[in-house]
C-alpha cells in the first residue's frame, strides 16, 4: 500500500488515536498542535511529525505540508478553529478535510451549510456518532451510518440486514413500513440494487432505509426485528451525550429516568424534559440506585464525564440486577481493558471518530453513504423552479424505476415522503436519489443549483 | 410514446451554421415554426432561452435538450439539429455540444411532457447510437437512424 500524507489538527483524544492507528499502518502523519508539551508524546509515542502552533493560521500549515497532504484532518477541541482551518487548508492547496465538531445539531441540521462554507468534504460530530452506537446497542439497532437531508427532516440509514430481519424474511412488498418511509436500496457486496417488492435482502447485505426523523426509528425497529418495547431505561449522567441518548431513546422505552449530580443541571434538565425522570444524586451511591429501583432497569446506560464512575455505577446496577449495561470510556487503555472483561458494552467516543475517519478514507474519501456501493447512485437535492418542467407534474410520471426516485419533499418545512400521485408544486425542496446512469435525466428534470 | 409520434421531420436541420446558443435555439425555432403555424419561432426563443437560465440543457455528452411550453399548441412536437464541429451549450460536462433535440409542449400537457423528457434523455444514452447520428450523411439516414433506435426502446 502507497504511504499517504495525513495531517491531524489537534492532539486530543480523536487526533491522538487517529493519528497513532495511521502511522502505524505506514502512512505518514504530521500532527498540529498549540501545546508545545504535546511534541514529545506526538513524536515518541505516536510516531508522527510534530508542528506546533495555530491550526487556523496560514504558516503552520504551510509548515504542516498541506499543499502536499493527501488529508486534513480538523480535530482540535474548538469547532471555530477547526472551521476556519478547514477553509484555510483547501486554500493552501489540501486536496480535502475531515471537520470535527461538538454538537449533534450541527451535523444534523446544518451539516451541508458547514461543509459548503469551510470547504469540508465530512463534517463529524463525536457526539452525534456516541449516541448513534449506544442506541444500537440498547436498541439492537443495526445502524451502521446515518445521513440527514433536508435539515435533518429525512434521515437515510444505511443497517447491516443480519438473519430474522423482516427483509430477509418477507419480500419488500410484504413488508408492512410505516408511511414516510421506503427501502432505497439494498447493498450486497459492491452491487447496489433498487429494490422491487419481489426483492428480499440476504442476511450480510445491507439496506438503504429513508424515512422522515419521525417515523425512521420505527423503520428501523422493525427492519431489526427487536420490535418490543424497552421497559425501564437508566441514563447516569445529565450531559449534552446523555439527552440525546436519553431523545433518541423517549419512543422506545416505557421509562426514561437520568441520575445527574449536579443540583443545578438536575433542575435544568427537569425543567427541560418533563417527560424523563430526573433523578439528583451520585451514580455509584448504592443506597440511591437500590431506592430508585435500578434493579430492574431493562437498561443502564452510565455517561457521565467521567470513566471511573460509568464503570463503578455499571458494576453497581448489575449488582443490583440491572440486566444490560453500557459505559462511555474516553480513555483507550481502559475501554480495551474493559472490553476484555465482557460484563458491559465500552463505548469509546474517540475510537468511534477515529473508525469513522478511516472509513472515509478506506472508501476513497466519499462521505456520503450511497457511495459505498461505489459510487453507484447518489442524492440531489433541488428545488422546484417556476420555470422547471416538473412544476405541477405529478410524480408518477416523473420517476424512474430503479433509476431516479423522488425519494423526499420538503414543503413548507414539513418532509414527506411522496407517493406517485404526489403533485410537485413551485418551491418545493425535492431529495432525489438517484442511480449514475439517470443524473442526466435528474439534471435535465430538475434544473437549477443544489438547494440548501 | 415514440420519438417518431413526436418528431416534425421537415424541421430537422443537417448542419447548423450558427456559433453560439441562441442562435442554435434561434434556428431551431424558426425552422419549426415554418412548418408548425401553432408556433411563434419569437415566442418559442423566450421560453426556451427563460429555460435555459435555469440550467443549460446541455446534458452532458455532447448531447442537448432545449424544451419548453407553448401557449396555443395542441400537442407535442419536437426537432433534431447537428453541429459537426460542435458548439458551446454550458453543457453541464463543460464540453462542446453536438447534438441538438428540441421538444416543445402545450401549456397544460401533463405527465406527456415529463414522460417525452426522460425518454429523449434515454434515447441519446447509447454512445453508438450517438456516434451514428452524427456520422451519416443524409437527412434520410438521419430519420432512419431515430426511427431505428426509437424502435429498440
Amino acid at each position: 500500500m502507497e504511504a499517504k500524507r495525513y495531517i491531524i489538527m489537534g492532539a486530543g483524544e480523536v487526533g491522538r488515536y487517529l493519528a497513532r492507528t495511521l502511522s502505524s499502518e505506514g502512512h505518514r502523519v504530521t500532527v498540529i498542535d498549540q501545546d508545545p508539551a504535546k511534541r514529545q508524546l506526538v513524536e515518541e509515542q505516536l510516531d508522527a511529525r510534530f508542528v506546533q502552533g495555530n491550526g487556523a493560521h496560514v504558516p503552520t500549515l504551510e509548515a504542516a505540508g498541506v499543499a502536499d497532504s493527501d488529508l486534513f484532518v480538523a480535530a482540535s477541541s474548538s469547532d471555530e478553529a477547526n472551521l476556519a482551518a478547514s477553509l484555510l487548508a483547501k486554500r493552501a492547496g489540501a486536496p480535502r478535510t475531515v471537520v470535527r465538531v461538538a454538537t449533534s445539531e450541527d451535523v444534523t441540521r446544518y451539516g451541508r451549510t458547514y461543509e459548503r462554507a469551510f470547504g469540508a468534504d465530512l463534517l463529524l460530530s463525536t457526539q452525534l456518532l456516541t449516541t448513534t452506537r449506544v442506541l444500537n446497542h440498547v436498541l439492537g439497532y443495526n445502524t451502521l451510518e446515518i445521513e440527514y437531508l433536508a435539515g435533518g427532516a429525512v434521515q437515510v440509514r444505511r443497517t447491516h440486514i443480519e438473519a430474522g430481519s423482516l427483509l430477509h424474511e418477507r419480500r419488500l412488498s410484504d413488508v408492512d413500513l410505516p408511511r414516510g418511509s421506503l427501502v432505497l436500496a439494498l447493498i450486497s457486496g459492491s452491487r447496489l440494487i433498487v429494490p422491487t417488492g419481489n426483492d428480499h435482502a440476504q442476511p450480510g447485505d445491507e439496506a438503504l432505509v429513508l424515512g422522515t426523523s419521525d417515523v425512521i426509528d420505527e423503520v428501523e425497529k422493525k427492519i431489526s426485528g427487536h420490535a418490543q418495547t424497552l421497559g425501564t431505561v437508566v441514563i447516569a449522567g445529565g450531559g449534552s451525550t446523555a439527552r440525546s441518548v436519553a431523545t433518541g431513546l423517549e419512543r422506545q422505552a416505557r421509562t426514561i429516568k437520568i441520575i445527574e449530580q449536579r443540583r443545578e443541571r438536575a433542575e435544568e434538565l427537569a425543567a427541560e424534559f418533563p417527560q424523563f425522570e430526573i433523578l439528583h444524586g451520585d451514580a455509584t451511591d448504592m443506597s440511591l440506585l437500590g431506592a430508585e429501583g435500578i434493579g430492574s432497569a431493562r437498561a443502564f446506560i452510565a455517561l457521565t464525564g467521567n470513566d471511573e464512575t460509568n464503570l463503578m455505577a455499571c458494576l453497581l446496577a448489575q449488582e443490583l440486577g440491572a440486566q444490560q449495561l453500557t459505559a462511555l470510556v474516553q480513555k483507550s487503555e481502559t475501554s480495551s481493558l474493559w472490553r476484555k472483561v465482557g460484563l458491559l458494552e465500552v463505548v469509546s467516543p474517540r475510537t468511534i471518530a477515529a473508525e469513522r475517519i478511516r472509513n472515509y478514507i478506506n472508501n476513497n474519501y466519499e462521505p456520503h453513504i450511497v457511495s459505498f456501493a461505489n459510487g453507484a447512485a447518489q442524492f440531489i437535492h433541488r428545488r422546484v423552479e417556476r420555470r422547471s418542467p416538473t412544476a405541477g407534474g405529478r410524480l408518477g410520471d416523473i420517476e424512474i424505476p430503479q433509476g431516479l426516485i423522488v425519494a423526499a419533499v420538503l414543503r413548507n418545512g414539513k418532509a414527506e415522503v411522496p407517493d406517485g400521485d404526489y403533485q410537485l408544486e413551485i418551491n418545493d425542496e425535492v431529495v432525489l436519489f438517484v442511480r449514475e446512469s439517470e443524473v442526466s435525466t435528474a439534471h435535465l428534470l430538475f434544473p437549477g443549483s443544489e438547494a440548501e | 410514446m415514440k420519438i417518431m409520434d413526436i418528431l416534425v421531420k421537415e424541421a430537422v436541420i443537417l448542419d447548423l451554421g450558427v456559433r453560439s446558443k441562441r442562435d442554435v435555439l434561434s434556428e431551431m425555432a424558426n425552422a419549426l415554426a415554418k412548418v408548425e403555424p401553432q408556433i411563434e419561432a419569437e415566442k418559442l426563443i423566450e421560453v426556451l432561452l427563460e429555460r435555459e437560465a435555469l440550467q443549460s440543457t446541455g446534458i452532458g455528452e455532447g448531447v442537448a435538450i432545449p424544451h419548453g411550453k407553448m401557449v396555443g399548441l395542441d400537442r407535442l412536437v419536437a426537432s433534431f439539429a447537428r453541429s459537426p464541429q460542435g458548439i458551446d451549450f454550458d453543457s453541464i460536462d463543460g464540453q462542446p455540444t453536438q447534438h441538438f433535440f428540441l421538444l416543445v409542449v402545450p401549456e397544460h400537457s401533463g405527465g406527456q411532457y415529463l414522460k417525452a423528457l426522460a425518454r429523449i434523455s434515454r434515447f441519446f444514452r447509447d454512445p453508438a447510437f450517438r456516434e451514428k447520428l452524427g456520422a451519416v450523411e443524409t437527412l434520410h439516414d438521419v430519420i432512419d437512424a431515430i426511427d431505428e433506435e426509437d424502435a429498440k426502446l
